[in-house]
């Protein structure tokens, strides 16, 4: 059309002009409005993920807890009577230095150990329990003022690790250095299956009887309430305990202990140690770390003066029921649709007709590679459940072809979620539903965060491989998204992000096969993830579910 | 969804009824706040601002006119508004300075239809065009825009006369506008 107008009709053919001239905003404007105008609509979103945060803190806290039934107390006791410290896991006797012997009642299903060290020579010996960990130390001698241990041996499980090195101390001066061996166990007390083992091995001056002879009620105080036994992780380093136990000098044993007392939990009194230099070592006699505890000691006094309790330092242990692994899984993203579409009117008075699309494929689309990753924590309900939960990142996507088009109309007919009343609404778009030389791929993306949560059931396993089936379910909040929806008569594609939902619902399912290798832990398996709210909201007549399948690959400690 | 059904909607405060006026509006809109912003950006932010506005006083229009020029008048104040938070605004708009501004050829943008003329428009400085668009498009009297802008009267006349001989310039280089002996024309292109 060609219009043409005189000079006088300059501001007539300014306006006309002007008021043909239209532009399609971006995205981010309507999101604007709509956060204004709806600002309460984001609550429920916000409100779950917190709940869902809160709890999963609230559980780990709780997991992570020590239970009196489940852990000792790590300490010493000094009394002219020999104390009894009642716990459910050990059986511990311990003879120092000449002092007598006494025994600390200890009842255990799983562990039983008997440690004595001589003045003049001693043997400590570690008696295995039912719990198949063995662990002997044989030939800890104690001479004087030196400190012999020969032949550690441990035995665990089948396997065998043997320290053939003497260790031996020479102290000079008045100061004689004892050593008890103590077993610690981490994790789990009756967990049959655990392959950890931690050994502690306490350094105490032989002075601490003349300190503690004193009678200085202050100081006694100050023992006792000092963190006099401080549990130091040598982890994974036996190499560093037996350099300490080979030097000839507790000034050396300072200088280590002055290294490393600032990875104490708790800081120990620097005036305490001036006067009771102590230092506690836990190593590591398997291939992993776990939670370090002292078990409870009973030391008896030869002079039998003094009566006090010496508690050191509870560490928290890691609960062995709970394991996170972290994993990333390639999939192959596609979708599913269901739902029936709305004929649009042929004309404004013609009635809404309701309809089946006879064939979605009216699209024509194609998987796409996408991916999933996170953490995923399991927590052992019983020997076969566990609990699942965790953090999820997903990423799914897949093409639909169109073809370039000048620029058109195009309609989707819409479907009031309240009123039920069907209404149109039209768009600009460039992009028709058909293949031709001007063809394009158009991706619909989703990223999505979620938390899931599920059970896992083992279905077969041993302690190198097991075999588990897993299936959670969680909320989902689409981070980003964009979707090409095909147009109520199927001729074009359009883009709208305000049909695109929020928060979504995720399922995953698919069986885990784990097993170890020598650092790590594996995960591997197919999965399969399904969303089972449609992408889009509910006026949007048809529905549509994404479907990821890929490997699980996935590693823990 | 009928205009009524969108107006009752849009009081009852439902989402689909005012995407439903978004849709509608929103492009005619945008090119409405593009003519007085400074860039597309700016217009968007002008756009989100004026439907707000739209939303929160949609109680107040009385269906005594199109529902479309009730929106556009709200759109309008909050271009203006937005220019005026601009103090390089009141002082381009008090300034007659047409005679020194000259017109590069290059930057006049080979597009089509009425985005041309609204490009052209936009070459223009932003107190002739904010005139110019008020009293050519808008069809706001001088007094009125004299209100709007807070300047006079006169100001506001010679504002135009001067905005309207450089379109008229950019116009003609364009070749938009034929200037025959008599009259000129302006020559839309072909739809």
């Amino acid at each position: 059309m060609e219009r043409r107008f005189d000079m006088s009709d300059f501001e007539q053919s300014l306006k006309d002009h002007a008021d043909q001239f239209i532009l399609i905003p971006s995205k981010r404007v309507w999101n604007g409005i709509y956060n204004n105008l709806h600002p309460g609509s984001k609550w429920p979103s916000i409100t779950v993920a917190i709940v869902l945060l809160i709890t999963l803190i609230t559980i780990g806290n709780i997991n992570n807890t020590p239970k009196p039934g489940q852990t000792a107390t790590s300490g010493m006791a000094i009394s002219k009577n020999v104390p009894n410290s009642k716990a459910t896991n050990n059986k511990d006797s311990y003879s120092l230095n000449g002092m007598t012997s006494s025994e600390n009642d200890i009842t255990s299903n799983n562990t039983k150990h008997q440690i004595n060290v001589d003045n003049g020579s001693g043997e400590n010996n570690l008696v295995p329990g039912n719990n198949e960990k063995d662990i002997n130390a044989n030939e800890n001698r104690v001479s004087g003022n030196s400190v012999n241990a020969k032949n550690k041996m441990v035995t665990r499980q089948g396997e065998t690790f043997k320290n053939n090195k003497s260790i031996e101390y020479t102290n000079s001066g008045d100061k004689n250095i004892s050593t008890s061996l103590k077993e610690n166990k981490g994790g789990r007390i009756n967990d049959k299956n655990s392959d950890q083992k931690n050994v502690s091995i306490i350094i105490i001056p032989n002075n601490i009887q003349e300190y503690l002879n004193l009678e200085n009620s202050n100081r006694m105080n100050d023992f006792n309430s000092s963190l006099f036994l401080q549990n130091i992780i040598a982890n994974n380093n036996p190499s560093e305990f037996e350099s300490l136990l080979n030097t000839d000098d507790d000034v050396i044993l300072k200088e280590t202990y002055n290294s490393i007392k600032n990875d104490l939990a708790v800081p120990v009194s620097n005036e305490i140690f001036s006067f009771v230099p102590a230092w506690t070592y836990s190593f590591n006699l398997g291939r992993n770390v776990s939670g370090n505890q002292i078990n409870n000691g009973g030391v008896n006094s030869e002079n039998g003066n003094q009566s006090g309790n010496i508690k050191a330092h509870n560490h928290k242990k890691k609960n062995k029921n709970i394991e996170w692994v972290y994993y990333v899984s390639p999939v192959i993203s596609t979708a599913t649709f269901r739902g029936k579409g709305i004929a649009p009117p042929p004309n404004n008075y013609s009635p809404i007709v309701i309809y089946q699309i006879p064939s979605y494929n009216g699209m024509i689309y194609h998987a796409k590679l996408g991916f999933e990753t996170g953490a995923r924590m399991t927590y052992a309900l019983s020997k076969k459940w566990k609990l699942v939960t965790g953090v999820n990142l997903n990423y799914s996507d897949y093409n639909v072809i169109s073809n370039l088009l000048h620029p058109t109309f195009a309609t989707l007919m819409l479907k009031s979620s309240s009123t039920g009343i069907a209404y149109s609404k039209s768009y600009i778009t460039y992009y028709g539903n058909g293949q031709s030389l001007n063809q394009v791929a158009l991706t619909n993306y989703n990223l999505q965060f979620s938390i899931p949560v599920g059970l896992e059931y083992q279905i077969w396993g041993n302690k190198k491989v097991q075999i588990n089936l897993a299936s959670t379910i969680g909320p989902s909040l689409v981070l980003k998204s964009d979707a090409h929806i095909i147009s109520s008569d199927k001729r074009y594609y359009v883009s709208d992000p305000t049909l695109m939902r929020k928060m979504n619902l995720s399922g995953n399912f698919g069986p885990i096969i784990s097993f170890r290798s020598r650092k790590v832990k594996w995960h591997i398996g197919p999965e399969l993830n399904y969303q089972l709210l449609s992408t889009y909201k509910n006026y949007y007549p048809i529905r549509e579910h994404l479907i990821d399948y890929g490997i699980r690959i996935g590693i823990s400690k | 969804m009928t205009e009524e059904m969108i107006l009752q909607g849009c009081l009852g405060n439902l989402a689909a009824a005012q995407e439903a006026l978004y849709s509608q509006f929103s492009p005619r809109m945008l090119g409405v706040c593009y003519r007085y912003a400074k860039s597309r950006e700016d217009a968007e932010d002008m756009l989100q601002e004026g439907f707000i506005k739209v939303y929160s006083q949609i109680h107040q229009f009385k269906g005594d006119g199109a529902l479309e020029g009730w929106i556009r008048k709200i759109i309008v104040h909050t271009c203006i508004n937005n220019l005026k938070k601009n103090k390089k605004f009141s002082d381009s708009v008090d300034l007659v300075h047409a005679s020194g501004i000259q017109i590069n050829d290059n930057n006049i943008p080979s597009l089509l239809q009425a985005k041309q003329v609204v490009e052209c428009i936009r070459l223009l400085p932003l107190g002739y065009r904010t005139v110019l668009n008020l009293y050519a498009i808008e069809g706001y009297s001088h007094k009125e825009i004299s209100t709007i802008l807070e300047i006079e009267e006169s100001t506001s006349r010679s504002q135009y006369t001067r905005a309207r001989g450089l379109l008229e310039d950019i116009l003609i280089k364009k070749k938009i506008l034929q200037k025959p002996k008599e009259n000129v024309r302006m020559i839309s292109m072909t739809n």
